[in-house]
C-alpha cells in the first residue's frame, strides 16, 4: 500500500505539490493525472525516496521515506520508469538489464535478465547496442530496467511520451500485465486515454490533488453533460418558461433542446422542468462527459 | 557503501569511456608520445650544442617529467566529463539513483573509473620515459639518472593527488556544465598551475626537488580534500534530480 498525509514539495518559495493525501491498495493501478508541472514527478521521486519531503508524510510498502535507511529500502522494492528513459547508449540491452541487476543486487542475475528478455521480448535485441535502438524499442528496454528487481510496487512517469500508437499499445498490454500479476502501478501521465484504458482510479494533480475516483466516475461526475431533449414542437414561450423554471438558457435546436444536466439540476428535474413547461417530450438522451470534459472541469473550477 | 557497487558503476563507465576512441587514443598516445618525444629533445640538444653540461641534465630531466603532471590534470577530466556530463545529458543518472545504491558508491565508482586509467596510463609513461632518458643521459652523465627521490614523491603522491583534486573539480564543473566539450574546457584550466610550475622549472626559476615536490604534495592534498567535501555534496541524490541542469 501506498499512502500520502499532506505531502508536500517546495523548492525555495516555490510550492511543487501542496497538502496531497491519497492511498493506493495493493495491486490497483493508479493514474495521476496532471498538465505539465503539476507535481507529478516530484510526487513520484518523493514516493521513491529520491528528494526529500518538506511536509507531511508518505509510506510505500510500510516503509517512510522520510527516512533515508527505509528510503533504501523502498528504492530496493521499487521499479522506476522515469520520463527519459536514461539508457547507457555504448552498453547492449544484455549488459544495461546485468548492470541495473548488480545495482539491485538480483539473485541469480543470468536467470532473471533471461526472464526479463523474454517476457519484454527483448530477446531477438538483447546483443544490439542501445544506441542502434529505436524509442519504443529504449522505452521497453527501459521498462525490463525497472522490473529487473521483480518489484511489487512500479512507477512510471510518461510511459507512453514520444511513442508511435503501436508501442503506446504494447506499454499499455505491460502494464495490464503487470497489474494481472498483482503489481502495483503508479502511472503519471497527461494522456487520458491511456488512464481510461489501464487505471483503476485517478487523481488529477495540479500541485494540489484536486479529485480522486474511478475514471467512469469521474466522468459521471462531470457537471457539464448536455441533455438534448427531442419535443414535438418548440415555440418561444416554452423556452422562456423552461429558462425560467431551470435558471439557465437552453440551446434551440431544430427539434428541441438541449441543456447542461449539473448535479443540481440532474436530468429528471430538467426532464420535470420540459413537461411543467408544456413541452411534449420525444426523446431525452444525456450525455456521459468524455474523461477529458472532466479533467478540464476539474481544472477550471480549480482555476476560479 | 557497498565495494561491488563501486566496481560495478567503475567497470560500467571504464567500458563506456573505452569504447569512445577520442578518449581511449588520448589516453593511451599523449602520455605515450610524450614519453618518446622528450627524451628525443634531450639527444636533439645534445647534438646540436656539441654537447649538453652536466649540470643541466637533472634540472632539465626532472621538469620534462613534471611534463606528465599535465597529462594527470587533462586525462581524468576526459573520461570523468564524459561520464558525469554524459549521463546527465542522457538523464541517466536518474535510474541509477533509483536503485538501493548509496550515492557515495556512484561518486566513488566514478572516480576510480577516471583515476585509476590515467594513472596507470602515465605511470606507464613516465616509465617508458625514464628509461629512454636514461639511456640518452648516460653519454652525457656517463650514467642514468632516474629514479630520484623527488621522483618516487611525484609519481607516487603528488600525480594520484592531482588526478583525484582534478576530478572532484570535474564533479564540481560538470553540476553546471550542459554538455562534454564545455565541462572539460573549464576543468582543463586545471592545468594552468601545473603548466606554469613546468615552464618556471624549464626557465630555471623553479627546482623541483623532493622539498618541493612535499610542498606542492601538501597543497594539493588540502585542495582535493576540501574540494572533495563540496563535491560529495554537489553529488546528492536530490541535488543531482532537482539541480542539475
Amino acid at each position: 500500500m501506498i499512502q500520502t498525509e499532506a505531502l508536500t514539495r517546495r523548492f525555495g518559495p516555490v510550492t511543487a505539490v501542496d497538502a496531497v493525501t491519497f492511498q493506493i491498495a495493493d495491486g490497483e493501478v493508479f493514474g495521476l493525472l496532471g498538465p505539465n508541472g503539476a507535481g507529478k514527478t516530484t510526487t513520484l521521486r518523493m514516493l521513491a525516496g529520491l528528494i526529500g519531503v518538506t511536509e507531511g508524510r508518505a509510506v510505500v510498502d510500510g516503509l517512510d521515506v522520510r527516512d533515508p535507511a527505509q528510503a533504501a529500502q523502498v528504492r530496493a522494492r521499487l521499479g522506476l520508469l522515469p520520463e527519459e528513459p536514461g539508457l547507457y547508449p555504448d552498453l547492449t540491452v544484455r549488459e544495461t538489464l546485468d548492470f541495473f541487476a548488480r545495482l539491485q543486487h538480483v539473485p541469480d542475475r543470468r536467470r532473471r535478465v533471461d526472464d526479463l528478455l523474454d517476457r519484454l521480448a527483448l530477446g531477438e535485441r538483447a546483443s544490439s547496442r542501445v544506441a542502434t535502438l529505436s524509442k519504443g524499442w529504449k522505452q521497453r528496454l527501459a521498462l525490463a530496467r525497472a522490473l529487473v528487481n521483480e518489484p511489487r510496487i512500479v512507477f512510471l512517469d510518461e510511459p507512453t511520451a514520444n511513442l508511435d500508437p503501436e508501442a503506446s499499445q504494447e506499454v499499455r498490454a505491460i502494464i495490464r500485465d503487470l497489474r494481472d500479476r498483482g503489481c502495483t502501478v503508479v502511472l503519471n501521465t497527461h494522456r487520458l486515454e491511456e488512464v481510461e484504458r489501464t487505471c483503476d482510479r485517478v487523481g488529477i494533480l495540479r500541485t494540489r490533488l484536486l479529485a480522486i475516483a474511478e475514471p467512469r466516475a469521474l466522468r459521471r461526475a462531470a457537471t457539464d453533460a448536455p441533455a438534448t431533449i427531442g419535443l414535438e414542437h418548440v415555440d418561444a414561450d416554452l423556452v422562456h418558461a423552461v429558462a425560467q423554471r431551470l435558471g439557465v438558457q437552453p440551446d434551440v435546436t431544430e427539434d428541441g433542446l438541449v441543456i447542461p444536466c449539473t448535479p443540481s439540476r440532474p436530468m429528471a428535474d430538467v426532464v420535470a422542468a420540459v413537461v411543467a413547461a408544456g413541452g411534449r417530450i420525444t426523446r431525452a438522451v444525456v450525455a456521459e462527459s468524455s474523461l477529458e470534459d472532466a479533467y478540464l472541469e476539474v481544472l477550471r473550477d480549480a482555476g476560479r | 557503501m557497498r565495494v561491488d557497487d563501486v566496481w560495478t558503476i567503475a567497470r560500467k563507465d571504464l567500458r563506456g569511456a573505452w569504447q569512445r576512441r577520442g578518449i581511449r587514443n588520448a589516453i593511451v598516445l599523449f602520455p605515450l608520445v610524450a614519453a618518446v618525444a622528450l627524451p628525443r629533445v634531450i639527444v636533439f640538444a645534445d647534438e646540436r650544442n656539441g654537447g649538453l653540461p652536466p649540470a643541466v641534465v637533472p634540472g632539465l630531466l626532472q621538469s620534462f617529467l613534471f611534463f606528465f603532471m599535465i597529462a594527470i590534470t587533462t586525462l581524468p577530466t576526459a573520461i570523468a566529463a564524459y561520464s558525469l556530463v554524459g549521463e546527465k545529458v542522457e538523464r541517466s543518472l536518474e535510474p541509477m539513483l533509483a536503485t538501493p545504491v548509496s550515492v557515495s558508491s556512484v561518486l566513488v565508482g566514478k572516480m576510480i573509473a577516471a583515476v585509476v586509467p590515467t594513472l596507470l596510463s602515465v605511470w606507464t609513461a613516465s616509465a617508458v620515459f625514464m628509461v629512454l632518458a636514461n639511456r640518452a643521459v648516460t653519454p652525457i652523465l656517463g650514467h642514468g639518472w632516474f629514479p630520484q627521490p623527488e621522483t618516487w614523491l611525484q609519481l607516487l603522491v603528488l600525480m594520484p593527488l592531482v588526478a583525484l583534486m582534478t576530478v572532484n573539480i570535474d564533479i564540481l564543473v560538470s553540476a553546471r556544465a550542459g554538455d562534454v566539450r564545455s565541462a572539460q574546457q573549464i576543468a582543463g584550466l586545471t592545468t594552468l598551475p601545473f603548466g606554469a610550475i613546468y615552464m618556471a622549472a624549464e626557465m630555471g626559476s623553479l627546482t623541483l626537488d623532493a622539498a618541493m615536490m612535499l610542498r606542492m604534495s601538501a597543497i594539493v592534498a588540502a585542495v582535493a580534500a576540501g574540494t572533495f567535501v563540496v563535491a560529495r555534496r554537489t553529488f546528492d541524490r536530490e541535488e543531482i534530480l532537482t539541480r542539475w541542469s
